[in-house]
């Protein structure tokens, strides 16, 4: 189990992480999701120990992470910086995760090599951006380590290389209890991943929870009113935001859809209905419920 | 579930992927080593063989055995440049513009990884140098056998030792600048910042904690004063890469580890032997202390850096104001060693001028904002005022005593003015009694830079740098060295031997008992005579040097009025531990009329015999002569052998030189075989006779 309990991370008085606590279980697939300066990279380089935590205790079984060998051993992170093995050829890269960790399987390396073909001998500094993270990938995943970071995991992937790498990835958490923690903006590839997602802004925790439960507490309802309708019609609801476009009213609540819905009606619409709401929109919503309004942007 | 690995496994594999890492630079350091004394040995080993042959062979032998000198120097430079390069490579993750140090996340602890780095580099930049050099001095020993010396194991072992040190010392330069930086630019500023100031300011520390404090003052007739903290001859031993690249404090080398990077020469020879031969375990205890200290300092700076912090121009926040201040002091040991007759004023603009400059290099490199520039301007401006009070106070103040103080007389065991040691109390006090003297009189115009063009004294201009020393009771040593001139030290009430002693040779005529006492006092270990017309030196045996000098004395009473000086006598003294110390000599003149002297000196049981005296070729006559022709010149040149001298023409050839006149048309330079020669002359009336003469051995004897 990856803990962090009230974990405190400032840069030059900036607090980057503030108070955080976090617990994410053996074996689950956690996204983390947040806006750009959130702390999620911060959050991930803490997690594995790349970062001190100026306040705090992160620790993965048990085992507190900085300057400390035996829970790094359990752990690989595949950074958004791919600069590090710019001067190393694939080969060299294997050679490089071989000799830091004594789970690493050629065969494994062997095989996945064999599906991406990526040149073995020439430097990762002539590689593209996609192909220096499935270089990452493959060492990572050949590495066989408990627990797995990935920090913007499929960016610079091509659609077919995203599928690929993700099928690497669910492979080998199926094969053995792989815990995987990946940070990224593309909130499908999350969706379509993770069974955990956790959201980060400005430094704190926003909500963790069941990427299923989450979906279904949050839930768009399109209503057609004789009138404009505000929030303040719906007091019994937890409305995040409420929309009126060309006749139709949009609600975006938390909740029991069922009980929403019922409530909504109650209200004697001429239409009414629910949508599903895909992880994007949940975020965007959240978001925007905690002012980071994607509007501004247009004025 | 993770497999894991021991420690001690975990780190071999580390060191190991390190260095197959790292094996094209190990391959360099490797070739490199070999070119260095294996290169050499294998080239003495097979050049000896050859010495002892031809005069063609020899000499072939001689200019390879140089090339393979030049080499071997080469290959030290290189090893040394190669050194820092390994050790700024082996940390190069800091510097290598990394946003963040991702090494982080490794399963290693900083530690681990700092040992892992710093072992796998140090094997790649001094493990091969000091085994191909150690297989080297057995080649070296045996080939030194067939030239009959055990100079060259001797001088290799010790310059061996010395380069060892400074190999190593470079790569833990290298390794600190790495650690103590975020970019490669800094990082190579710090290694020239760091490798200036270690060769001064180590020096600086441990002249003062750990060996005497010694200062030069300089009074100086021509030029203000200038004073420094040390006496820095005495604290090379003390920085390893120092020791070996420079010979001299008081120059441009005092801060330049590269300016003079000859280990063969004579004097490196004859110096450093003896240095490390009278210090050798303390100074490989102080050597290895430093490379430990340094070491230790990577370490923490290392293991406590945030990740973060790789990106930026140094690991720490505060680092790089460290840093600038740092360079400011550098700036001014540069501008006092560069400039080091300026007064105090033009001292400051040269280290304003310095430090801006630094200030701008550093600010334009590191690209850290306007916002930055401002707070490193206000340090700069502190550092500034730091080192401005220092230098005042160490100029207008005496340096808190260290120029006024003298220790009790009580408390001091013996004295040395220059090379004379003073053990009786009496002798002592009043050396103590003249020193005291000599600051109350020019102190203050030794701290008072400003105003000193007004010294000078009529009687005697000659300046030189004199030294005086106290060995205390406790064992520790008091030393000051002064620029200036005996008659300014020893006024008033000095006994008369140390007048004599004082003013020698100039006023020795005045006190000739005073010069036999102090001829026996000081026991010159060698004396030699060198007259006009006779050829050659004539060098008195040592059990007879005390005889001599009592009949050069009467001579000296005797004759009162002393005319033409007709030669000199030299009294060699060596005041060293051992063979290499530096030898000093006196010279006393011979004037014409001393006869007790010059009979002493012919006779044979007085006189070292000449080696080989039938073969040696003891004098070249060059006879430049114009009579014949207007503006013509004849010059020939011979070689005349000693004993053809004794021939009845080389006596009458000798009868016909003179001193150089106006009754001759031609003169004649005669060089004895040390090339120390004179000009001399043979009248119009003896000029066909000499000729022929001249002819006479040369036909005996033709070496034009």
């Amino acid at each position: 189990m990856i803990k962090l309990e009230n974990v405190t991370k400032k840069f030059d008085g900036f607090v980057a992480l503030d108070n955080v606590s976090l617990e994410i279980p053996k074996g689950s697939a956690y996204g983390l999701l947040g806006s750009n300066g959130a702390g999620k990279s911060t959050m991930l380089r803490l997690l594995t120990g790349v970062y001190k935590a100026d306040g705090g205790v992160v620790s993965i079984d048990g085992i507190p992470v900085y300057d400390n060998a035996a829970a790094k051993e359990k752990l690989i992170f595949i950074s958004d910086e791919t600069a590090q093995y710019s001067q190393m050829t694939l080969n060299r890269m294997r050679k490089f995760y071989k000799t830091f960790y004594p789970n690493f399987s050629d065969e494994i390396f062997t095989r996945l090599h064999g599906f991406l073909k990526l040149p073995l001998n020439k430097k990762t500094s002539s590689f593209s951006k996609g192909m220096k993270r499935q270089a990452a990938v493959i060492c990572a995943i050949a590495a066989r380590p408990e627990y797995l970071f990935l920090d913007e995991a499929f960016d610079g992937l091509d659609p077919t290389m995203r599928i690929a790498v993700k099928k690497m990835m669910i492979d080998a958490m199926s094969n053995s209890e792989m815990t995987v923690v990946i940070s990224s903006h593309n909130l499908k590839e999350v969706e379509e991943f993770c069974d955990t997602v956790g959201m980060l802004h400005q430094g704190k925790i926003i909500f963790t929870r069941d990427l299923s439960e989450l979906k279904g507490n949050i839930h768009k309802i399109q209503a057609s009113f004789d009138r404009e309708v505000t929030k303040d019609d719906f007091p019994e609801l937890d409305v995040l935001l409420i929309e009126n476009n060309l006749g139709l009213t949009y609600i975006i609540a938390k909740g029991d859809a069922d009980k929403d819905i019922q409530a909504v009606k109650d209200k004697n619409p001429s239409f009414c209905d629910l949508i599903p709401l895909s992880l994007e929109e949940i975020f965007i919503y959240e978001m925007e419920a905690l002012g980071y309004d994607k509007n501004q942007l247009d004025s | 579930m993770t497999k894991t690995s021991s420690t001690a496994d975990f780190f071999l594999r580390y060191c190991r992927y390190k260095i197959i890492n790292g094996r094209m630079l190990a391959a360099f350091s490797t070739v490199l080593s070999i070119l260095a004394f294996f290169q050499y040995g294998i080239a003495l080993k097979i050049l000896s063989s050859k010495l002892n042959n031809t005069a063609d062979t020899e000499y072939l032998a001689e200019l390879q055995l140089n090339y393979s000198e030049n080499v071997l120097e080469l290959a030290l430079f290189a090893l040394f440049l190669l050194a820092i390069f390994i050790g700024l490579k082996s940390f190069g993750f800091y510097i290598q513009g990394h946003e963040t140090d991702m090494l982080g996340s490794l399963p290693i602890s900083h530690s681990m990884r700092f040992f892992g780095d710093f072992i796998s580099g140090y094997v790649m930049a001094v493990v091969p140098f000091a085994v191909f050099s150690a297989v080297s001095l057995p080649l070296i020993s045996s080939a030194e056998k067939e030239l009959g010396t055990t100079l060259y194991t001797e001088y290799t072992a010790y310059v061996f030792l010395t380069m060892f040190f400074a190999i190593s010392a470079a790569y833990v330069i290298g390794v600190l600048a790495a650690s103590v930086c975020g970019r490669m630019i800094s990082a190579l500023a710090c290694t020239a910042l760091f490798i200036i100031a270690f060769s001064i300011i180590i020096p600086s520390i441990c002249g003062f904690v750990i060996d005497s404090i010694a200062g030069i003052a300089y009074t100086s007739d021509t030029a203000e004063n200038t004073y420094y903290f040390y006496e820095a001859a005495s604290f090379k031993k003390y920085i390893p890469s120092f020791l070996v690249f420079t010979e001299d404090m008081s120059s441009w080398g005092n801060i330049n580890p590269f300016s003079e990077f000859t280990p063969f020469t004579d004097d490196m020879l004859n110096v450093r032997i003896g240095e490390l031969a009278a210090g050798e375990g303390p100074v490989i205890i102080i050597w290895t202390a430093e490379l430990i200290a340094l070491s230790a300092a990577a370490f923490f700076i290392t293991k406590f850096r945030k990740a973060e912090r790789t990106g930026s121009a140094f690991g720490y926040k505060y680092g790089y104001y460290g840093i600038l201040a740092f360079s400011v002091f550098v700036s001014a040991c540069i501008a006092i060693s560069l400039y080091s007759y300026g007064n105090y004023a033009e001292h400051i603009i040269v280290i304003a001028v310095l430090s801006v400059v630094i200030f701008a290099v550093f600010e334009i490199s590191m690209r850290r904002g306007w916002k930055n520039f401002g707070r490193g301007a206000v340090v700069l401006a502190g550092a500034f005022a730091v080192v401005s009070g220092m230098l005042f106070i160490t100029r207008y103040t005496g340096c808190f005593g260290l120029r006024s103080s003298i220790p009790a007389t009580n408390d001091i065991v013996s004295a040395q003015f220059d090379n004379y040691v003073f053990t009786d109390k009496e002798d002592i006090a009043q050396l103590r009694e003249n020193h005291s003297e000599f600051l109350k009189k020019y102190g203050n115009e030794i701290e008072s830079p400003i105003g000193v063009y007004n010294i000078t004294n009529p009687m005697n201009t000659q300046y030189g740098t004199h030294m005086i020393n106290y060995t205390l009771e406790n064992g520790k040593t008091f030393t000051r060295i002064y620029r200036t001139t005996y008659s300014y030290f020893f006024t008033g009430s000095m006994s008369e031997c140390r007048k004599a002693l004082s003013d020698m040779p100039k006023t020795l005529s005045g006190y000739p008992e005073q010069v036999v006492k102090y001829i026996t006092e000081i026991e010159p270990y060698k004396c030699r005579l060198e007259v006009k017309g006779i050829f050659g030196g004539i060098d008195i045996k040592p059990e007879k040097i005390n005889e001599f000098a009592k009949i050069y004395a009467e001579d000296f009473s005797g004759v009162s009025e002393k005319g033409e000086q007709i030669g000199k006598v030299s009294f060699g003294l060596n005041y060293g531990e051992d063979k290499y110390t530096e030898e000093v000599s006196y010279e006393l003149e011979i004037y014409r009329g001393f006869e007790k002297t010059l009979a002493y000196a012919g006779m044979s049981e007085n006189v070292i015999p000449t080696e080989n005296d039938e073969e040696t070729i003891c004098y070249t006559a060059r006879y430049y002569y114009s009579g014949y022709e207007k503006d013509s010149e004849f010059d020939f040149c011979i070689n005349i052998r000693k004993k053809d001298l004794e021939t009845p023409a080389g006596k009458e050839l000798l009868t016909l030189i003179k001193e150089e006149s106006s009754d001759s048309n031609g003169k004649i330079k005669l060089y004895a075989n040390d090339w120390s020669g004179h000009t001399v002359s043979v009248s119009k009336a003896d000029e066909k006779r000499f000729c022929e003469l001249m002819a006479d051995l040369v036909l005996k004897n033709i070496d034009v």
